[in-house]
């Protein structure tokens, strides 16, 4: 009896802070699973402030600077300062929807944003050179619409060589930002490069089924480092088909690959992987 | 208790969960490619060097490099690649597996790389051939032979014969030869050739209409239809002694086929007034009466395994072709499409037969899965009657019959249908071409 009691005592006992650890459990790992995101959220809306910053005459690119413009606190690197004016620390929330004063030195700053969308940025300069034309002497239209186009086009050069910086340029600047939309650039960078670097062993895979043993539904997986220049480097089987010969012409064609085109402008890594899965389809 | 352990369990098991999925393994996206830029190996066959440099050398060793390439690439396996574009002269570096810079040979493309060297004097020559790895740097293969001037071809064949052992795993084709019909001479009369057309010899002097030559299985005998007679019998020959016998009976007899490791053949005749297929002994006896339906039975042709043998039959209305299985008698239609499909042959490997269906008004070489029996067309509608097709001993090959420069001449293809090309040139038509099994003496 006493036996049956303590029992019960127990499962008083620890049910409440059974249950209350595992909704700190749940919590603690919603938070972990989530947060991420958050946190690259974060990462990026600061550089949205910087993007209206940039070009505050134009009509801010319908982005979603509204909720950003918070999470940014401004911390301007030192080597920035030229850019930002100081005005920003002042009104941090203002700076955000702050489209109001258009400042021709500022627009040169925010060359990161209007990189974002160089289009819209001339077609919204060309709008209100326009309406300056209509303002102003139409002498100069044509004058400061070259100007202008040499200012967009500098900037996307600019852009681009802060791209290949990336990871310098976004401290300094909306880091956030830059490594959002750089990220899913890159990304995208990176997945069309490995598609180019597959097809460029496809185009030295020799393989003969008949060779193979008209073995059906081979597959070969095989995955390699390519450095900057292209240079191949640790190429290793992460499934190997059972077929010999398959696997070697697999290896090979790697290998005679080598080098392959390097690295496309703006990935800064120090290698990238790419991964092949070598499945012949049979020549009927 | 319970509630404690179950919520204890399934915490553990929670965080394992989590724990793995945190610290799983690294994972790589994939590109998958699966169209091959060369369907063939890349092989560098560079000219022998040759070891006095006398001009009756130099002229060998060219005649061995070439005859080399173009057995090998006869196979259908090889991409003989160019010498002009090689980057490295062995006559001058060496052949041995140490002297040789294989980047320079990977450089062009070169998966495999051949080196000869060659010594002659007089009738003798002495030739030491080298197979090579060119990514592995490794010798696979290589061989000294020693021989008269006469035997190169031989050689050179043996050479490539373990060529293809040595990356395949199977004897190769070469030393195989190619029996056919031609009317070069004004008959129909049965001639034997090399594995690739050479040396052509006729081999019947019936001065009548042979046909349907047929191998046995240890390339001893021939089997085939001749109207020497008068009416078509079937005449079995040793190929290399002057014996042989003909099978008598009334009525026709054609299309024999040998069963495969025994001295027996099977072959339509027709003495009890339908065409039937009926198993004989070598000596011409017969054994049993193979089918019994009503409609022709015909073209007879076993399996490797000799358990069943596939034929021509009308029972169904139109030629079809048929498997039957000799132990429990089951026969089982195998092609359904076209109405008209004969003259089958199974592949050595057993898996496919390939045969001649009707497509379009016109023969056409087909082979057809036996499981899953669907069948492919190997060769193209533009391109005259194609028929009569026979396997290579290693089944990488088919030989046939077509009529797409007018007269029927043979063609070889890969078992793919690719590389279509002229077996032989030679005068009058030439049809229904057999492989013999490999092995064959030269």
């Amino acid at each position: 009896m006493p036996a049956t009691m303590l029992i019960h005592q127990d499962k008083i006992n620890w049910m409440p802070p059974v249950a209350v650890s595992m909704a700190i459990h749940v919590v603690f790992l919603t938070v972990m699973l989530v947060a991420p995101k958050f946190e690259l959220k974060k990462d990026f809306k600061p550089s949205v402030i910087d993007v209206s910053l940039v070009s505050p005459k134009q009509p801010a690119p319908a982005q979603k600077p509204a909720e950003s413009v918070a999470a940014k606190p401004a911390p301007p690197s030192p080597k920035e300062k030229k850019s930002p004016p100081p005005q920003k620390k002042a009104a941090e929330a203002a700076v955000a929807e702050k489209p109001a004063e258009p400042t021709v030195i500022r627009t040169k700053a925010s060359l990161k944003k209007k990189t974002f969308k160089s289009v819209k940025v001339v077609e919204n300069a060309i709008k209100k050179i326009e309406k300056e034309v209509e303002q102003n002497p139409p002498a100069t239209v044509t004058s400061a619409l070259e100007r202008l186009q040499e200012k967009v086009h500098q900037e996307e050069l600019k852009r681009r060589h802060i791209g290949a910086d990336d990871k310098t340029t976004a401290n300094a600047k909306g880091k956030g930002a830059t490594s959002q939309l750089s990220g899913k650039q890159r990304a995208d960078l990176i997945d069309n490069y490995r598609v180019e670097i597959a097809y460029q062993v496809q185009e030295h895979w020799a393989f003969s089924e008949q060779m193979a043993g008209d073995a059906k539904n081979l597959e070969a997986k095989l995955v390699f480092k390519v450095m900057p220049n292209g240079e191949i480097q640790d190429i290793f089987f992460t499934d190997r088909s059972g077929n010999q010969y398959l696997d070697e012409s697999a290896y090979k064609a790697v290998m005679k690959s080598n080098p392959v085109s390097p690295h496309p402008k703006g990935i800064l890594d120090p290698f990238i992987y790419v991964g092949i899965v070598f499945g012949p389809e049979g020549v009927r | 208790m319970t509630k404690f352990s179950v919520v204890a369990i399934s915490m553990l098991i929670f965080w394992m969960t989590a724990g793995a999925a945190a610290a799983g393994p690294a994972e790589f996206s994939y590109i998958e490619i699966s169209n091959p830029f060369l369907r063939k190996i890349p092989i560098a066959i560079p000219l022998f060097k040759s070891t006095t440099q006398s001009p009756q050398e130099i002229q060998t060793a060219r005649e061995c490099a070439d005859m080399l390439s173009e057995s090998l690439e006869f196979t259908g396996y090889f991409k003989i690649l160019d010498r002009a574009a090689f980057l490295e002269d062995p006559q001058k570096t060496g052949i041995v597996a140490s002297a040789i810079k294989y980047r320079n040979w990977t450089a062009v493309g070169a998966e495999l790389l051949v080196t000869g060297g060659i010594f002659v004097k007089d009738d003798f020559m002495e030739i030491e051939l080298r197979l090579l790895d060119t990514f592995k740097e490794k010798l696979i293969y290589g061989k000294k032979y020693k021989a008269s001037l006469k035997a190169q071809r031989q050689i050179i064949l043996r050479f490539c014969d373990e060529v293809i052992f040595m990356l395949t795993g199977n004897r190769g084709i070469f030393e195989s030869k190619i029996a056919f019909v031609s009317t070069g001479t004004g008959n129909k009369e049965i001639y034997i050739c090399d594995f690739d057309g050479h040396n052509p010899q006729q081999y019947t002097h019936d001065k009548s209409i042979s046909l349907f030559p047929a191998w046995s299985s240890d390339g001893q005998w021939m089997a085939y239809t001749s109207y020497s007679r008068g009416k078509p019998d079937i005449f079995i020959h040793h190929l290399h002694e002057r014996r042989g016998v003909i099978v008598n009976k009334k009525g026709l007899g054609i299309a024999p086929s040998w069963m495969p490791g025994k001295f027996q053949l099977a072959a339509t005749l027709s003495y009890s007034g339908d065409q039937e297929i009926y198993l004989l002994t070598g000596d011409g006896k017969i054994i049993k009466r193979l089918t019994n339906s009503r409609g022709i039975d015909v073209e007879p042709n076993w399996s490797p395994d000799g358990k069943r043998f596939a034929f021509t039959s009308k029972r169904s209305g139109t030629p079809q072709i048929y498997i039957k299985e000799i132990d429990t008698n089951r026969v089982e239609r195998l092609t359904y499409e076209g109405r008209y499909n004969t003259q089958p042959c199974w592949s050595p490997k057993g898996d496919r037969i390939a045969y001649s269906g009707m497509n379009n008004g016109q023969n056409q070489i087909f082979t057809i899965d036996l499981d899953r029996k669907s069948p492919v067309q190997l060769t193209t509608d533009d391109q005259g009657d194609n028929e009569a097709p026979s396997w290579s001993p290693d089944g990488s090959l088919i030989v046939f019959s077509t009529t797409r420069e007018g007269p029927s001449r043979i063609y070889v293809m890969t078992a793919y249908g690719t590389d279509q090309r002229r077996l032989l040139a030679l005068p009058g038509e030439q049809t229904t071409p057999r492989w013999s099994p490999s092995g064959l003496s030269n």
